[in-house]
């Protein structure tokens, strides 16, 4: 057929190249689809079949609130001491990143919104696809914010899987031998750090990966 | 414009075999989810589910997996009990009692020596002590040996049920092989499930430590408890496997002299277990024999000394199973393996001693009974004298075995458990506060269950309703292990994934099942029966009243069932399988190979920007979905 129009390549190589999904005109971040301005999937479109579960989600965002906001709750922002009293985020080790990660808050506080919520809830359920968790993921685990994976991500996020003990750490030696493993495993083009391309790969051949990373309300 | 005319057309397309593909999903999911639902609702119905579901929040899945077993094992032994009682004793006793208008026939047994006939079970006649009655409570000799516990009461030929004959004998044999086939069947379709998972894990070893890594936190945890043990998981496998990885490197790098002392150490450790594996079968044989010999002996009537006798061999038998296993444990750290093979070695050395023991028990009890000094006996086949009935005997040495094994687990926990937790609880110094609580050993407590499972599926033959005792003995030992997990030990240091508990739990008790074949082949088919007792009396072995029944049947099916039994029949039988097992090989590696080109294109299809087109997403998502029906 015809060669694919020159801005979805503008968008499929600044998304391999950056490691960052590019922003509509619409100042949205999406990942599939592709629309004219080169965005790809809305979160909106993928959250459609989440519409009939919304209203347990409104529930439990609702009961974060105190009282006298509840009647407003679409467009009250909870604070992210209320969010993480959630259960679900209680023992999660990630709970911090993950308000980051979601919150649009332009505070930058981590505070979360109804929408942001559902974004969250989105991504965690049963119908996102692989492609979208790991995007996510990715995000989530960057604690850097920098892109990629560096050899200081991937050593904060082992610890944060080991806990938080002195005692749970793993040795400079064995987490010397751990990092040197996963670049070896996932590190394609073997420049020291994973970007989001890499990542995604490594990810859609493992087998727990759909099935761990979830949240179920 | 044209371009975006294009688009749209893509667009277009998009939407169909989007549309198209998402019917498909959507059906699939709902019939999942309607499967789902069913499932639910079976559960609820399971037993003790509150309990385990609380014991895995509390402790993991991999002691949690322990009670799933315990819980299959009391089904298990449930069923056999159904089977057995209703097939066996429930028309014995029918006909015994006259009830529905039924009766027996006792046939004489032709062509025997009239002394191998005579049988006076020996009960409690006149005044008796009271203990007697215990005695042979825990014993199984006296009042219990003419109930229908043990072999020797049913003494019946053919059974009456108004105008039915129901030919006693006959079912006897066959309800044992359906008991064993039975257990064999429900063991292997549990074990499929793990294997498919084992496989499937094996696979990915190139990957282990991306796949810990960044799909190691399960974000479903919500228990602040759970979490814990999650990290404590992870830290252990994590070390575990950059554990294994450097002793893989230390070995490789070893140099031929190191390798020739390994070796030779090696050797001289395998026959260091050689002599205590012979140790342990020579003590349980002198035992038996002693035991034997001397419990025969009326004049004995000493209450505390004929008990300690008759319990000889349970006690040898169950101090080797205490010792050996601590030797194992010992020596096996100079034979320098990886951590993981030295829990796998130890722990068959431990399968083999424990299941072991049984078998010399059995051979030991078959030499006392088969041996034979003057010509009347060696008419019978057997030593008509002390043991007219022998397969009463058998059954009650199994019996003895199986309380025994009951009492030690009930003594150990209220007597070693609780009394350690207390003084750790309330004694501060040194060496008690180093030695701890103990933690829940699952390889040891699996061991002990696997163990009386064997001893209940030997002894069902000449016992029928010891089911019925494992049972009642495996329930009661479920609430005993619940509390003493909760009450007196700590967490356990070293986290146990469950899919490979799972696995190896049925593997041992697989292995404990063939090995229990062993003893029940050589006593139906090689070991004449007892002329005295039993529904077996007028047959040359317990087998040969197949052979019986089947020449009571019409020409046709027996010619049919000769040549299935033939050889001519059994070697093109044999040639087919092992086509069809060839065939199904070459399928699998087949869809192996497919399964690895299509990665290698997803791999190609991701790298390429210019190729990333929305079709080529479709497509690749048609790839992934074809993977997925690859691996279920």
């Amino acid at each position: 057929g015809d060669p694919p129009g020159p801005a979805l390549r503008t968008a499929g190589r600044e998304l391999w190249e950056t490691g960052r999904p590019p922003r509509c005109s619409a100042g949205q971040s999406c990942l599939h689809c592709p629309c004219p301005e080169g965005c790809l999937l809305r979160p909106s479109r993928h959250r459609a079949s989440l519409v009939l579960a919304s209203s347990s989600a409104y529930k439990r965002f609702s009961e974060l609130l105190p009282k006298e906001e509840r009647e407003n709750a679409c467009s009250a922002r909870v604070p992210k001491s209320q969010i993480l009293t959630l259960p679900e985020l209680r023992a999660n080790p990630f709970q911090h990143r993950i308000c980051w990660v979601f919150s649009t808050s332009d505070d930058r506080d981590d505070s979360m919104s109804f929408e942001d919520f559902l974004d969250m809830l989105s991504v965690f359920s049963d119908s996102a696809t692989s492609d979208i968790k790991s995007y996510y993921a990715f995000r989530i685990f960057d604690f850097d914010d920098d892109g990629t994976l560096d050899r200081k991500d991937l050593e904060k996020l082992v610890n944060c899987l080991t806990g938080q003990g002195e005692e749970s750490r793993l040795s400079n030696t064995e987490m010397e031998q751990l990092i040197r493993n996963i670049l070896e495993e996932s590190d394609i083009d073997k420049d020291g750090t994973i970007n989001l391309a890499e990542f995604q790969h490594i990810v859609s051949r493992s087998p727990d990966f759909a099935s761990s990373f979830k949240i179920v309300l | 414009s044209s371009f975006s005319s294009h688009l749209d057309c893509q667009q277009a397309d998009i939407k169909y075999l989007s549309g198209w593909k998402q019917w498909k999903r959507t059906s699939s999911k709902s019939l999942k989810k309607v499967l789902n639902e069913v499932k639910e609702l079976l559960s609820y119905l399971e037993l003790w589910r509150h309990d385990i579901h609380s014991i895995e929040g509390k402790f993991g899945t991999g002691i949690q997996s322990y009670f799933s077993f315990l819980r299959f094992l009391v089904l298990l032994n449930f069923i056999i009990f159904i089977l057995m009682f209703s097939v066996i004793t429930l028309p014995s006793i029918i006909s015994k009692y006259g009830i529905f208008n039924s009766s027996f026939a006792k046939i004489p047994p032709k062509n025997i020596e009239p002394h191998c006939t005579v049988y006076k079970p020996s009960g409690n006649k006149g005044l008796v002590y009271f203990y007697t009655y215990l005695k042979d409570l825990f014993s199984g000799t006296g009042f219990l040996k003419e109930t229908s516990l043990f072999y020797g009461y049913y003494t019946i030929d053919t059974a009456w049920l108004s105008n039915l004959s129901y030919n006693l004998p006959l079912a006897y044999l066959l309800a044992t092989f359906a008991y064993l086939g039975l257990s064999l069947l429900w063991i292997i379709k549990r074990s499929v499930e793990g294997f498919k998972q084992n496989l499937v894990r094996d696979e990915d070893q190139f990957q282990s430590y991306c796949n810990k890594v960044f799909a190691g936190w399960d974000f479903c945890i919500t228990d602040p408890n759970a979490a814990r043990l999650k990290h404590r998981s992870l830290q252990y496998e994590l070390q575990t496997d950059l554990e294994e990885e450097r002793l893989k490197q230390k070995i490789a790098d070893r140099t031929m002299k190191e390798k020739l002392r390994i070796y030779s150490l090696r050797i001289l450790i395998n026959i260091i277990v050689f002599a205590v594996l012979s140790g342990c079968f020579y003590s349980i044989y002198r035992a038996t024999v002693f035991s034997q010999e001397n419990s025969n002996d009326i004049s004995n009537t000493n209450f505390q000394v004929n008990l300690l006798l008759q319990y000889l061999p349970s006690m040898v038998i169950t101090l080797a199973n205490f010792i050996a296993p601590q030797i194992f444990s010992f020596l096996i750290r100079f034979e320098d393996y990886s951590p993981a093979f030295e829990i796998r070695l130890t722990l068959m050395r431990c399968v083999f001693v424990r299941l072991a023991n049984i078998g010399v028990l059995l051979f030991s009890l078959w030499s006392q009974i088969s041996y034979c000094a003057t010509d009347e006996c060696k008419a019978c086949g057997y030593n008509y004298e002390l043991y007219p009935c022998w397969e009463s005997a058998v059954g009650q040495e199994m019996y003895k075995l199986m309380i025994f094994d009951f009492i030690i687990i009930l003594a150990v926990t209220l007597f070693v458990d609780f009394p350690r937790k207390l003084l750790v609880a309330h004694c501060s110094c040194k060496p008690v506060q180093w030695c701890g609580l103990q933690e829940f050993g699952i390889p040891d407590n699996v061991l002990e269950i696997v163990y009386g499972q064997t001893i209940c599926w030997i002894g069902t033959f000449f016992s029928p309703l010891l089911p019925a005792i494992a049972t009642i003995k495996y329930f009661i030992i479920f609430y005993i292990k619940k509390i003493s997990l909760i009450h007196t030990c700590k967490p356990a240091a070293r986290p146990v994934r469950a899919s490979s508990s799972n696995f190896f739990f049925l593997v041992v008790l697989l292995i404990g099942l063939v090995l229990a074949f062993i003893p029940l082949g050589i006593s139906i088919a090689h070991i004449p029966s007892s002329k005295a007792c039993g529904p077996f009396r007028s047959f040359n072995t317990s087998w040969a009243v197949v052979p019986d029944t089947i020449l009571g049947f019409p020409t046709g099916l027996q010619q049919v069932l000769h040549g299935i039994a033939s050889e001519a029949f059994a070697v093109p039988f044999f040639m087919v399988t092992c086509l069809i097992m060839f065939y199904i090989i070459a399928l699998a590696g087949a869809h192996k190979r497919v399964v690895e080109q299509l990665r290698e294109q997803l791999v190609m299809v991701r790298f390429d920007p210019l190729v990333c087109t929305p079709k080529v997403f479709i497509v690749v998502s048609v790839i992934r979905h074809a993977e997925e029906q690859q691996f279920l």
